[in-house]
């Protein structure tokens, strides 16, 4: 999904051109767009939502906000109260002017109205009057810890009136704290994780460094949801992506894995069917479903004062008709949007599809793949539905499109399954008719030769040098040490052989990419990207003999150099001979034979390291010790070579550039 | 209202001696040209008309303010007055006895910096440069060093406004036809030293300007189908005026592209009192560098205001270094351009903004800009047919057929079965597909048909009344394609560099340059004689229509740029649709595309209005934009219906799910099995509601509380409403979320 992270990234940086030279000037300043399933690219959607209305009246510093029947609670900083406003933007009242700071969290429940108050250090529990019930105040256990900071940020309860609440830098998780205000423990805390890059720098740094190496704090929560069944969602930044967002169960585990989540997330929330909303500080509006699927995505592509851009998003809430209410902090306004028709069909299907209703759900997502053609989570319905009704053919078709592959070997393995019901006995006559001709065949040679004139041409062949060349990689598979040999005295090969087997190599590197079967890829498009696979073969081949050679001459190695790459060559021949057929064969094995491929690859790369060895080992007259040891060299000769080749490309790129930059 | 009517009697004699004294025929200034100097000394003494003795009383000031201010210039509807120190402008509306004051009284309590008060009093600002550093300042008329001459000559008064400190003086030109006040900025007559660089100026920034809540009305700013800025509705999170170039952003001077709806019209309006007084002001010459620019009360100062910048030199980022670093620099050539600017002034039914967009109109008609195309029998409907597409292989690029010249046929036909005559544009023909090459339309892609086939293609449905066009753009050309020379025919920028850039795809990416005027007009004049040969029309895409870039290769500022767009279809008689275009290219237009249906919804805008639909109406067909990318069509049809807009379409035989990686991955939905259905179902509905209105104007327009009345000059009603409730207007009932049309009387 790194791809789609870059797109996205290079829009929101140019907000240039959305993916076509003509800019689409718009009454709404969003970009919307859909993951397509299976390819590494974003498709255009029609928004989801729209911004209606926008309305600031009494709002100074908004910091969250929850909606609850018909009202809107706004948690504003700046005016160090909860404003309360209809859905209309109508302003009501104020609660908690007279003793609330700052506060930052609330969450509203029949009974109650719970505030996170940063600067007062306490969550208060208030009648919807106002009228303060209970102060949550810092847990004084030391289970909580001594050092442990408290300050509210955000709030939500759950149904038996346990508060979960997130204080500003609690990196032990999400405080839990029971109605009475004993404290429960910490919840759901963020896993820890070192980049690559700072693990180096803290290995290679002084002594401080070094000892804080693996002292690393998990981040802590940013915002917090909850529904009505008690799961809590959280989100999370400066992590890794499937970590953003989290939907945490009752035991404090994610149950997501989000493809994508955007950067600087500040709210989240959760519809009464699980759909989630989240919004981050530039305006990017995500809106998931309730398994974790992308369903769309709005940019904000401009900078301008319009209705819907967004400055400093910081909270987000849902009413019962999915309308969406966004605060912005710097601007001091709360935006109203309203789901558009394709948005409308689209979460009347998700309901259906999670409920399992796929039947039900086609006429809906027929309607929204009218409207949106790439939008993969119809494809993926309308599959399920599709095997249900038993038209394996219609739902094999869906589920490439949605890149399902579990659906799509199983729709696949049904309709092999009606195929072979039905052609068994032609295909036993077919095998037994073959073996009769061959019979025949053979009878018919042995008496008249028939076969005399191919094998004729057949010694003819063998006596040129083009056998000579050719054979070699055949000869490895049958009798390794005594092609070795072959390669090394018999004097008959040349750089005709390794031109040979090298592009055989290429050839069926990028073909058996080509034709491996949909389940074993999941390649929506069908198209390889030839290139690509050209650079990967080739580059660690000739780096190999490269470094091998090299490291060989100073370690008594007794290989030339055209002895060192044919013998690789000729070590690769199983991968190159047999990888085909292989693909091939994946054609017609669904998931439940994946075994077959599995084991066959596994099998071909042990054979072609045990090749490689005795090639090793032979071409350059090596104990095992030696060559054990010469194999290793050879891996960091690689290393090197690459790091070598890597380096003067970059500094004569920038010596390039500089010239370039001269002129 | 507008200005505190305090007439002390005893004044007027004062005035009038005070006027008798002032010194009335300007010094020749010793550094002007020779030419300027004879030309001055043939100016006869200005006659000046001595204000009458009510003069105070007319524009409603003190005695003593009212003597700084010279009648200049008369006629039946306007009085022209000029403040002798600060230029500051009081025009008469004699119908009314209204005045438009440029220039403001100020009384203690107004919260206001001497600073902002020179700006608003001065009729003109210049902003200027030092040479040696970037950091702009202003210069204004006031009381010192500053030094204003008026002159008359025949029907004109000639201002000079010399300000020596600086090193500048310019000629400001005032002449008065009917309700027009014209005021005209001669390139040849603006003087500069050596040591401050002019960067731009305003004129009157603050004529019509209101306290946040003096009156009722509102300022009409043609964004997107036009919006209006009601007064007295301060939002505090409106921290910047709105500000946006006409005729959209300018290449050659690096603008980032705005995603906002780029202006297309050299106007903005003012209405101080709705249906009693109106201005409006147009920019008839140097409009290619004129920045509209509407402050609402509250953002700079507290008061509503809007005006032209016109600019002479622009800053610019010059990057050094590969790393993005660099420094800001100044243009240093003054772009060379005329200013006109015209000041309307409307009154009673026509203060408002339809009244605006009618007078408006009558000046492009009697400009020659405007014509009446459309057909007796129009059609309701625009398809776009796309043709082919360019798709990604293994190696290289592959042309995938969406719609065939025979598909095309079918479909038309299939359609005009079902009672829908629609308009027709083909566009992806070229061979290898639409974005093979973005600069040409020939030849033809052999897997669509033959071009002989196009041709009888083409000929059949003209002669069932189905206009056929071909779709062409010459904005761009794809600089990794054959056929283009960066050197002279790509836009170079101000910083020297070509103005290229490239879009990344998924294992691709393309590289484009916008393409000069000229070299865009050579590729059409390559393309036309096929166009006749083909019997076709040509709709131009959005990019060619409204991209106007001035050019540091050949030299051509954006003013020199619009005359060659002007010519690019003025010697042809085919009909040319365009997509969104700019004012220069309405003079040949016969189809307009795209058409906004709403504004760009800048916060302060309080609401859309259908200005440019006001304009077109009854003299050129409009479609809005294609429906398949509709997020709400029901809505979107409502508002067509409001805005007297036609549908329209992009259709293809194939289903479009291969164009997401291309450059037409805005189309996503187009598949005629698909939308037949609601191609047929909405043109009924259009056709049986505009129909009666075909060839009717607007002449009146409201919205109140989401149910919209149009009402047409020949007597017929519309009215839409939004609300999920049914309502009641004029005895009528409109029902939730539809419409109703009332017929006319006669």
């Amino acid at each position: 999904m790194n791809k789609i992270r870059l797109f996205v990234l290079s829009i929101l940086l140019l907000g240039l051109f959305s993916s076509s030279v003509t800019v689409h000037a718009q009454s709404t300043p969003y970009d919307s767009f859909t993951p397509v399933a299976g390819r590494d690219y974003l498709a255009q959607l029609q928004n989801l939502y729209e911004p209606v209305n926008m309305f600031s009246q009494h709002i100074e510093k908004p910091e969250d906000i929850f909606y609850f029947k018909d009202r809107l609670y706004v948690a504003d900083s700046g005016a160090q109260a909860i404003l309360v406003y209809d859905t209309k933007g109508n302003f009501i009242t104020t609660i908690g002017a007279d003793f609330l700071s700052a506060p930052m969290g609330v969450f509203v429940s029949s009974d109650f109205i719970y505030v996170a108050d940063y600067q007062n250090e306490i969550c208060y529990k208030l009648s919807h009057s106002g009228t303060i019930v209970q102060e949550y105040v810092r847990p004084d256990t030391p289970l909580f810890g001594s050092k442990e900071p408290y300050k509210p940020m955000k709030v939500s309860v759950n149904q038996s009136g346990d508060l979960y609440i997130i204080s500003e830098g609690s990196t032990n998780g999400i405080i839990q704290i029971n109605e009475r205000g004993e404290f429960l423990g910490y919840f759901g805390v963020n896993s820890t994780s070192l980049s690559f890059r700072d693990m180096m720098q803290r290995m290679l740094g002084g002594q401080e460094k070094r000892s804080q190496l693996f002292a690393v704090k998990p981040p802590s929560p940013e915002n917090i949801s909850i529904d009505d069944q008690g799961l809590v969602y959280t989100i999370t930044n400066n992590t890794a992506e499937s970590e953003r967002i989290k939907k945490l169960s009752i035991a404090g585990k994610n149950v997501l894995d989000i493809g994508w989540a955007a950067e600087g997330l500040t709210d989240i929330t959760v519809d009464a069917m699980g759909n989630m909303f989240v919004v981050s500080e530039l305006g990017i509006l995500s809106i998931y479903d309730s398994f974790g699927h992308l369903l769309g995505n709005m940019m904000v592509n401009d900078t301008a004062e319009r209705l819907g851009v967004f400055q400093q998003a910081s909270g987000i809430c849902a009413d019962q008709n999915r309308r969406l209410y966004i605060t912005d902090k710097t601007n001091a306004t709360i935006t109203i949007l309203e789901t558009t028709e394709i948005a409308n069909h689209m979460f009347e299907g998700v309901s259906l599809y999670k409920e399992g209703l796929y039947l039900q759900s086609m006429d809906i997502w027929n309607e929204v793949l009218a409207l949106n053609v790439n939008f993969s989570l119809a494809h993926q319905a309308l599959g399920k539905a599709y095997y249900k009704q038993q038209d394996y053919a219609a739902a094999r078709e869906s589920f490439r499109r949605s890149a399902d592959i579990k659906g799509y070997s199983d729709a696949f393995w049904e309709l092999r399954n009606d195929w072979l019901t039905s052609n068994l006995t032609s295909l036993f006559a077919l095998l037994v008719l073959l073996l009769v001709i061959k019979r025949v065949l053979r009878h018919l040679d042995r008496k008249r030769g028939i076969y005399d004139p191919v094998r004729r041409i057949w010694h003819r062949y063998k006596a040129t040098r083009v056998y000579d060349q050719l054979r070699t990689p055949f000869y490895m598979l049958r009798h390794p040490i005594d092609a070795i040999e072959y390669i090394k005295r018999s004097g008959k090969i040349s750089y005709a052989a390794f031109l040979s087997m090298f592009a055989a190599y290429l050839i069926s590197a990028v073909l058996s990419e080509y034709v491996r079967g949909f389940v074993f890829t999941g390649n929506v498009t069908n198209q390889v990207n030839i290139v690509v696979i050209l650079l990967t073969t080739a580059i660690p081949v000739l780096a190999f003999v490269f470094s091998n050679y090299l490291v060989s001459t100073i370690t008594d190695g007794e290989g030339t150099f055209k002895q060192v790459i044919t013998g690789y060559m000729a070590a690769l021949s199983p991968i190159y001979l047999f990888a085909l057929p292989l693909s091939l064969l994946t054609n017609v094995l669904t998931l439940n034979e994946s075994f077959i491929f599995q084991f066959g690859t596994f099998f071909l790369t042990l054979w072609f390291f045990c090749n490689l060895f005795f090639t090793i080992k032979d071409i350059h007259n090596y104990s095992v010790q030696e060559t054990v040891k010469n194999l290793l060299l050879t891996v960091f000769g690689m290393v090197i070579l690459l790091l070598v080749i890597f380096i003067t490309y970059v500094l004569f790129d920038q010596v390039i550039q500089f010239v370039v930059n001269f002129r | 209202m507008l200005i505190r009517k305090k007439i002390i009697t005893g004044a007027i004699a004062v005035g009038l001696c005070a006027l008798l004294l002032q010194p009335v025929l300007a010094q020749p200034n010793e550094s002007l040209s020779k030419q300027q100097n004879k030309r001055q000394q043939e100016i006869v003494p200005a006659e000046i008309s001595h204000s009458t003795p009510d003069t105070a009383g007319l524009l409603g000031l003190e005695p003593e303010e009212a003597d700084a201010y010279q009648l200049c210039l008369e006629n039946e509807t306007l009085m022209l007055y000029i403040h002798q120190q600060t230029m500051g402008i009081k025009v008469v509306d004699k119908r009314t006895q209204y005045v438009w004051s440029s220039d403001r009284q100020f009384g203690e309590d107004d919260a206001i910096n001497s600073a902002w008060k020179k700006r608003i009093n001065s009729g003109i600002t210049v902003e200027y440069a030092n040479a040696k550093q970037n950091k702009t300042e202003y210069a204004m008329l006031d009381d010192q060093n500053h030094t204003l001459t008026l002159q008359q000559q025949g029907e004109q008064v000639i201002a000079t406004a010399e300000f020596p400190k600086i090193d500048v003086s310019f000629e400001i030109v005032f002449s008065l036809s009917d309700h027009r006040l014209s005021v005209e900025v001669p390139k040849d007559r603006i003087r500069e030293g050596e040591e401050f660089l002019i960067t731009n100026i305003l004129l009157f920034p603050f004529l019509g300007s209101t306290d946040q809540n003096e009156t009722d009305g509102y300022l009409v700013i043609p964004d997107g189908s036009g919006a209006i800025m009601e007064y007295g509705q301060q939002k505090k999170e409106i921290q910047n005026p709105y500000q946006a170039k006409v005729y959209g952003v300018d290449f050659g001077m690096k603008d980032a592209n705005s995603r906002a709806y780029s202006l297309t019209m050299p106007i903005y309006g003012i209405v101080n009192g709705v249906n009693h007084n109106a201005m409006y002001a147009y920019v008839n010459q140097g409009s290619a560098y004129a920045t509209l620019r509407v402050d609402p009360a509250g953002v700079t100062t507290d008061y509503n205001w809007a005006t032209f910048q016109f600019d002479y030199r622009q800053h610019f980022f010059r990057q050094t270094a590969n790393d993005g670093s660099g420094f800001t620099d100044l243009e240093q050539q003054k772009q060379a351009y005329d200013i006109q600017l015209t000041y309307s002034f409307l009154h009673n039914d026509d203060a408002n903004y339809t009244g605006i967009a009618h007078d408006y109109q009558s000046t492009l008609v009697s400009r020659g800009v405007l014509h009446k195309t459309q057909r007796d029998d129009p059609s309701f409907v625009y398809l776009q047919f796309l043709g082919a597409e360019i798709f990604k292989r293994e190696l290289g690029f592959r042309a995938n057929v969406y719609t065939t010249i025979s598909d095309l046929k079918e479909i038309t036909e299939d359609l005009e079965a079902q009672g829908v005559v629609p308009t027709v544009e083909y566009q992806g023909t070229l061979k290898g597909g639409k974005s093979e090459k973005t600069d040409r339309v020939f030849p033809i892609e052999r897997q669509l048909g033959s071009e002989a086939e196009l041709k009888d293609v083409v000929s059949a449905l003209q002669d069932k009344n189905i206009p056929v066009f071909l779709g062409a753009s010459y904005a761009y050309a794809r600089l990794d394609r054959r056929g283009v020379n960066k050197r002279t025919e790509i836009v170079q920028r101000v910083d020297q560099q070509l103005n290229v850039f490239t879009v990344d795809y998924d294992r691709y990416s393309i590289q484009y340059g916008a393409l000069r005027k000229d070299a865009s007009l050579a590729r059409f004049e390559d393309d036309l004689q096929r166009f006749r040969d083909l019997g076709v029309n040509v709709a131009l895409d959005a990019a060619t229509g409204t991209q106007l870039n001035s050019d540091y290769g050949s030299g051509r500022n954006r003013e020199e740029t619009v005359a060659f767009a002007e010519k690019m279809f003025a010697q042809d008689d085919a009909s040319v649709a365009y997509h969104h275009p700019n004012e220069y290219m309405f003079a040949t237009m016969d189809l307009y595309l795209d058409m906004p249906m709403g504004s760009s919804r800048f916060l302060m805008f309080t609401q859309d209005i259908p200005f440019v639909q006001t304009v077109f109406k009854g003299y050129v067909d409009y479609f809005a934009p294609t429906l398949n990318q509709s997020s709400n069509a029901e809505y979107d049809l409502l508002k067509m219906i409001e805005y007297g807009a036609y549908p329209s379409y992009i259709v293809t035989k194939q289903s479009p799910q291969d164009l997401a990686n291309t450059p037409s991955s805005d189309i996503f939905s187009s598949q005629y099995d698909i939308w037949k259905q609601r191609i047929i179902q909405t043109h009924a509905t259009v056709k049986s509601t505009l129909q009666q209105v075909a060839h009717a104007q607007i002449v009146d327009h409201v919205l109140e509380d989401d149910l919209a009345v149009t009402t047409y000059d020949n007597g017929v009603n519309i009215y839409v409403n939004y609300r999920d409730t049914a309502a009641q207007k004029d005895g009528s009932t409109i029902q939730a979320r539809s419409f109703f049309v009332r017929e006319g009387n006669g």
